[in-house]
C-alpha cells in the first residue's frame, strides 16, 4: 500500500489478522477449525481488497472478491459437514484411518465430499474459473494487499489441499481422475487467458493460477499413483511461486505506476530508465517459471514481463520516468525466496523435511528437461518480442478485447436469462405477497382495520360498552334466564 | 472448536459454580422479568408529560428498567444449574382450574437463551430510541409492554398463558408501527396483525387440539407434551404449529408483514421485532413439535427444510434485486430464521443444539443488519441504493457495524453466528442432505446481495446528487455495537471466560454451557443409536 494511501491501521491490522488466520489454517488438523480460520481469512480478504474506499472501480471489483470465494467457502463448508454427517469426526487424525472402515460409507459419500472440498480449495487458490476474485482486483486493490492475498492464499491452500489428498485417493479412481483433469484444464486455460490482455498485473496473476494448478495437479497425482513420493512437490512449487508472484506484482506496479498506464503496449523502456524493478521483474518471472516448469504458464509470465523491461518509451515522457527508492526492497527479496525455494525443490531433503518422508533423488536427465522447458519458453517468447514487438502486442491486445467481449456478453447472458429471471420473481412476489394474496391480505386488512378502529375508540365510551355487553351475557347465563 | 461440537448434550455435567452464586434468589425471577416492565409501562403512560416537559426523565426510566431487568437476568443465568434437564426457577399458581389454566413460568437452556436475547434487545430498542421526539411517554411504555409480553411467552410453561402473552405482544407492538413508523406505516401494522393474528389463531387451534387430545383437564405444558396422543393428531397439531411459527419467524411463504414492519418501523421497534419477538417462532417450534412431538417432527422434518431452503434462498435473491435498502435489510434479516430452522429440522442432537444458539445469535444478526440498514438510511436521508453510495468513508462507524452485520449473517467467525451455523449444518447435512444443500446455496446468493450492498453503499464512489450525510449518533453506535458486542462476546467466548489456569468461570458461564441444559431433554429421542465398532 502506498504510503499516501488512507486507513493504513485498518490495513495492517487486516494483514496481521490474515497471517494469523493463515496460521492457524497451516496448524489445523480439525476440520471445523480450519473452518473457522478459512472463513475468517476470507473475511479479511475481502476487507483489504476492498481497502481503497470511496473509489467506484476497487469497490466493483472487490464484489466478487466476496461473492466467488464466499461459494466455495460453503462448498468447504458442506464438505466438511457431509464428511461429520457421515463418520461423526472432523478431527482428520481421527477419519483418515476410518474412511474405509467406519459402517456406513459408501464410495459415493466420498465422491460427494472429495468434490466439495476440492471445489472449496479450489476457489482460494483462484484456480480458473475461480480465478476472476484474483485478477479482478489485482490491478485495483492496493498492491501490497493483492500480493499478500494472492500469496498467503496459495500457500494455505496447497497444504490444505495436501492434507485433503488421502480422502480424494479414498474416493475412487474416477473422481480422481476428474479432479486432475480439473487442475490440467485450470492451468492450461489460466494460461491461455493470462496470454490475451495486455494488463501485466493480471497476467501475473493468471500465471501464478496456473502454476498453483499444476502443483495442485502434482499434488493429487503425486497422492494418487506414488504416495510419499512427489505429490509434496506441487507443495514445494507453490512455496516457491507464493513468494515470486508477489514480488513480481509489487515490482510491476511500481513499473506501471512510473509510466502511469496498465498496458503493455504503451509501457517500454524500463531497463534503462527502472533497472532494479525491472530486474526485480525478471527475476520473478523466472523464479514463477521454474518453480512449476509448466511450459504455457512460463511462457505467460515471461512473456509480460519481457514486453515491460526491453521496450521503448510509448505514450509517456520518459524523463519523468524514475525508480523510487524502495524499488530495491520487497520486490528483490521475495524473488531471492522464491529462487530459493526454486532450487530448494529439486533437492530431496527439503521434501523429506516437508512431508517427513524420505524420497528417492530425482534422475539428472529429469531436472535438466524439466529447467529446459522453461528455459525455452523464455527465449521463445525472448526471441518473438525482440522479431516483432508491436505484433505480438498488438495480437495480445485483440486477444484480449476478444475475451473481455465474451466475457462480457457470458455475464449478460447469466444475468439476463438467470439472475434477471430469478430476482425479478423475487422482487414480484416481494410486492404480490403483502399486496395481493386474497384471502390472506383480506384478512390482514380486515383485522387491521379493527385493531386500528380499536386503538382509535375512546377509552371511557368503550369501557361503558364492554360493561353493558358484559352485564347482558352476565344476565342471559344466569340461572334462570336460559335453561 | 471441537469442544463446541461434542459438548455432550444426553449426559450433562456439573460445572463448577461461578463465584458468587447464590447471593440472589427469588421465588418470582421469571415473575419480575415480566412484570417489572409492565408495571413501570404503565406507570410511564401516567405520568403527566406537559410538552414533552420529561422526556428525558420516560427515557433515562425505561432505559434503566431494561438494565435492571437484565442485570436480574443475568443473576439468573449466572446461577442457572446447567446440569439440570428439568425446567428452573418455576413458578406455578392455579388461575383458572375449571379448565386447568395455571400461571406456570419456567426455563430451560433454550428458554435461557431466548430470555437472554430479549434482556439485550430491551436495551438496545432503548439505545435505538433515543432520538424518539414525539409522544414520548406513549412510545416507551408500548415499548416496555411489547418487552413484557415477549418474555411472557417465553417464560410460559401452559399453553393458555403462552397464547395469551404470545397474542398481546402483536398489539404493542402494531400500535409502535402505526405511531412512530414511516410512511407505509398503516399499511405495515395491517400486515403485522394480520399475519401475527393469523398465526395466533393457528396457535390458539394447534393447543385446543392438543388440549383436547390430552384429555382436556390441563393447559399445563407438562401434560399436554407427556400425553400421548396419536401420530394423526400430533400431525395435525404440528401443521398449526408451524403455521404460527412461520408467520413469526418468519417463513416464507407467510412472511408478508416482514419487509414492510421491518422497513417502516423505527429503529427501537426493529430490535424488537427483529429479535425475540420473532425468534418466538422458532422457539414454539422447538417447544411444541421438536421438543415433545417426536413422531410428527420426524415426518414434517423435510417440510421445514424446505421452508428454510426457500426462505434463505427467497431472501437473498428479493434482498439482490431490491433498490430499496430498508427493504433489503428486512430481507437478510429473514435469513438467521431459515438457518434456524434447517437446525430443527434435522432433528439430530447437535442440529437442535446449533437451532438454540441460533435463536440468540439469529436474533442478534437479524436485529443488526435490519438495524444498521434504517439507520444507514436515516443517515443518509435516502433509502434508494441508486442514489448511495460511498459512505463509508463519511460515516464509518454506521460502514463497520454494517460490515459487521453482513459478516454475521454468512457466519464468520469470532461472531457467534459462526458456532450456530456450524452445528446447524453439520446436524443437518445428516439427516437433510438436500435442504442443507439448498440452504448453502441460498447463503451463497446472499452473499452475492450483501456484496453488492456493500461495494455499492459503503465502499464505492459517493454520489453528488446524494443529499448529506452524518454518522451515527451515540444512541445509534451503542445499541448496533451492543447487538455486535454480543455476537462478538459469545464469537469469542462461546462457553465463558475461564480464571486463568482453572476450570472456574469467570463473569459468565458461557452461553454453551447453559443452553445445553434441556436440550438433552428435548432432542433424546432423536439421539441415534451407535453403530458398532467396524472389524477391523
Amino acid at each position: 500500500m502506498g504510503r499516501s494511501e488512507p486507513g493504513a491501521a485498518r490495513f495492517h491490522a487486516a494483514v496481521t489478522a490474515l497471517l494469523f488466520a493463515a496460521s492457524g489454517m497451516l496448524m489445523s488438523w480439525d476440520l471445523a477449525e480450519l473452518l473457522g480460520f478459512w472463513f475468517i481469512g476470507g473475511a479479511l480478504t475481502y476487507l483489504l481488497l476492498s481497502h481503497r474506499w470511496g473509489v467506484a472501480e476497487p469497490a466493483a471489483r472487490a464484489r466478487v472478491a466476496l461473492a466467488l470465494p464466499f461459494l466455495s467457502d460453503v462448498c468447504l463448508l458442506s464438505g466438511i459437514a457431509w464428511l461429520y454427517a457421515r463418520y461423526g469426526t472432523q478431527s482428520l487424525d481421527s477419519l483418515l484411518p476410518i474412511l474405509h472402515t467406519n459402517p456406513g460409507w459408501t464410495t459415493r459419500s466420498l465422491v460427494v465430499a472429495s468434490v466439495l472440498l476440492f471445489v472449496g480449495v479450489a476457489g482460494r487458490l483462484a484456480l480458473w474459473p475461480f480465478s476472476s476474485w484474483a485478477t479482478q482486483t489485482a490491478v485495483t486493490a492496493p498492491p501490497a494487499a493483492s500480493a499478500i492475498v494472492q500469496g498467503v492464499w496459495s500457500v494455505a491452500g496447497i497444504v490444505v489441499l495436501y492434507r485433503l489428498t488421502p480422502i480424494f485417493v479414498a474416493s475412487n479412481q474416477r473422481t480422481m481422475q476428474a479432479l486432475l483433469a480439473a487442475c490440467g484444464v485450470a492451468a492450461v486455460v489460466a494460461a491461455v487467458l493470462g496470454i490475451l490482455g495486455n494488463e501485466p498485473r493480471r497476467a501475473i496473476a493468471l500465471a501464478g493460477s496456473a502454476v498453483v494448478a499444476i502443483g495442485a495437479g502434482v499434488v493429487i497425482d503425486g497422492a494418487y499413483h506414488h504416495p510419499a513420493t512427489f505429490g509434496i512437490a506441487g507443495v514445494a512449487a507453490v512455496l516457491a511461486v507464493a513468494p515470486a508472484r508477489a514480488g513480481a506484482l509489487l515490482a510491476i506496479t511500481t513499473i506501471a505506476n512510473a509510466m502511469r498506464t496498465d498496458d503493455l503496449a504503451d509501457m517500454g523502456d524500463a531497463w534503462r530508465r527502472m533497472r532494479a524493478s525491472s530486474g526485480a521483474v525478471l527475476a520473478c518471472a523466472l523464479v514463477i517459471g521454474l518453480a512449476a516448469s509448466g511450459a504455457l504458464a512460463d511462457g505467460v509470465s515471461s512473456r509480460s514481463k519481457i514486453g515491460i523491461a526491453l521496450g521503448e518509451g510509448r505514450a509517456f515522457d520518459p524523463d519523468r520516468v524514475r525508480e523510487p527508492q524502495e524499488a530495491r526492497g520487497w520486490p528483490y527479496w521475495l524473488a531471492v525466496a522464491g529462487a530459493a525455494f526454486v532450487v530448494a525443490s529439486l533437492i530431496t531433503g527439503w521434501l523429506s523435511f516437508l512431508d517427513g518422508t524420505k524420497h528417492p533423488a530425482p534422475s539428472l536427465t529429469a531436472v535438466a528437461l524439466w529447467v529446459a522447458v522453461p528455459l525455452i519458453g523464455f527465449a521463445a517468447c525472448a526471441a518473438t518480442y525482440l522479431r516483432n514487438k508491436d505484433g505480438a502486442l498488438g495480437a495480445s491486445a485483440v486477444g484480449g478485447a476478444w475475451l473481455a467481449r465474451g466475457t462480457s456478453l457470458l455475464f449478460a447472458g447469466v444475468d439476463r436469462f438467470l439472475v434477471a429471471p430469478t430476482t425479478d420473481i423475487a422482487r414480484r412476489l416481494g410486492d404480490w405477497i403483502p399486496a395481493g394474496d386474497g384471502a390472506l391480505g383480506r384478512f390482514a386488512t380486515t383485522t387491521g382495520q379493527l385493531a386500528l378502529g380499536a386503538a382509535r375508540v375512546p377509552a371511557l365510551p368503550l369501557v361503558i360498552v364492554l360493561a353493558i355487553a358484559l352485564a347482558v351475557v352476565f344476565a342471559l347465563v344466569a340461572p334462570g334466564v336460559v335453561r | 472448536m471441537t469442544p463446541l461440537l461434542t459438548f455432550t448434550m444426553a449426559t450433562p455435567t456439573p460445572a463448577p459454580p461461578a463465584p458468587g452464586a447464590g447471593l440472589f434468589t427469588s421465588p418470582f425471577l421469571l415473575s419480575l422479568l415480566i412484570w417489572v416492565p409492565a408495571i413501570v409501562a404503565v406507570a410511564l403512560a401516567f405520568i403527566p408529560n406537559h410538552r414533552g416537559r420529561y422526556d428525558v426523565l420516560i427515557k433515562q426510566i425505561a432505559f434503566f428498567t431494561n438494565l435492571g431487568t437484565l442485570f436480574i437476568f443475568f443473576i439468573a443465568y449466572s446461577q442457572f444449574e446447567n446440569f439440570l434437564p428439568t425446567m428452573q426457577y418455576e413458578e406455578k399458581v392455579s388461575w383458572l382450574p375449571a379448565i386447568g389454566v395455571t400461571y406456570h413460568l419456567g426455563i430451560d437452556g433454550p428458554g435461557l437463551v431466548m430470555l437472554l436475547l430479549s434482556g439485550i434487545a430491551g436495551v438496545a430498542s432503548v439505545l435505538a430510541s433515543l432520538g424518539v421526539r414525539e409522544r414520548v411517554r406513549a412510545y416507551f411504555a408500548l415499548l416496555l409492554l411489547a418487552q413484557a409480553s415477549v418474555n411472557g411467552a417465553i417464560a410460559s410453561r401452559d399453553m393458555f398463558v403462552l397464547l395469551l402473552f404470545w397474542g398481546a405482544s402483536i398489539v404493542p407492538i402494531a400500535l409502535l408501527v402505526i405511531g412512530w413508523g414511516g410512511p407505509r406505516r398503516i399499511s405495515a401494522a395491517w400486515r403485522l396483525v394480520g399475519y401475527w393474528g393469523l398465526g395466533t389463531g393457528a396457535l390458539a387451534v394447534g393447543a385446543l387440539a392438543l388440549y383436547a387430545a390430552a384429555g382436556g383437564t390441563s393447559f399445563d405444558m407438562d401434560t399436554l407434551f407427556k400425553a400421548t396422543i396419536s401420530p394423526r393428531v400430533q400431525l395435525g397439531v404440528s401443521v398449526a404449529m408451524i403455521i404460527a411459527a412461520a408467520t413469526r419467524l418468519p417463513l416464507f411463504p407467510l412472511h408478508g408483514w416482514a419487509r414492510d414492519v421491518l422497513a417502516e418501523s423505527p429503529p427501537g421497534v426493529v430490535v424488537v421485532v427483529a429479535t425475540a419477538a420473532s425468534r418466538l417462532g422458532a422457539f414454539l417450534l422447538l417447544r411444541t413439535i421438536i421438543g415433545a412431538e417426536p413422531a410428527a417432527a420426524h415426518l414434517l422434518s423435510p417440510l421445514l427444510a424446505a421452508l428454510a431452503a426457500l426462505t434463505v434462498g427467497y431472501a437473498g435473491l428479493a434482498a439482490l434485486r431490491t433498490i430499496d435498502i430498508r427493504h433489503a435489510g428486512a430481507y437478510l434479516a429473514m435469513v438467521p430464521g431459515g438457518l434456524t430452522v434447517l437446525g430443527l429440522a434435522a432433528v439430530s442432537p447437535l442440529g437442535i443444539a446449533g437451532s438454540v444458539l441460533g435463536l440468540f445469535t439469529g436474533g442478534l444478526a437479524a436485529a443488526l443488519i435490519a438495524g444498521a440498514c434504517v439507520t444507514l438510511s436515516d443517515r443518509a436521508q435516502t433509502r434508494s441504493m441508486a442514489l448511495l453510495g460511498g459512505l463509508a468513508p463519511r460515516m464509518p462507524n454506521v460502514a463497520w457495524l454494517f460490515t459487521i452485520a453482513a459478516l454475521a449473517l454468512l457466519g464468520v467467525p469470532i461472531l457467534a453466528s459462526f458456532a450456530s451455523e456450524v452445528m446447524t449444518f453439520f446436524g443437518a447435512f445428516k439427516t437433510q442432505p438436500i435442504g442443507a444443500f439448498a440452504v448453502a446455496a441460498g447463503l451463497a446468493v446472499c452473499a452475492v446481495a450483501l456484496a453488492v450492498m456493500l461495494g455499492r453503499v459503503l465502499f464505492g464512489a459517493p454520489n453528488p446528487d446524494a443529499p448529506g450525510v452524518s454518522d451515527a449518533s451515540l444512541g445509534e453506535s451503542w445499541y448496533l455495537g451492543l447487538l455486535a458486542g454480543a455476537l462478538l462476546w459469545v464469537g469469542l467466548f462461546p462457553g465463558g471466560p475461564k480464571i486463568p489456569g482453572t476450570e472456574v468461570p469467570l463473569f459468565d458461564p458461557g452461553l454453551i454451557n447453559q443452553m445445553s441444559a434441556g436440550i438433552s431433554d428435548i432432542s433424546s429421542p432423536y439421539v441415534l443409536p451407535t453403530p458398532a465398532p467396524a472389524a477391523q
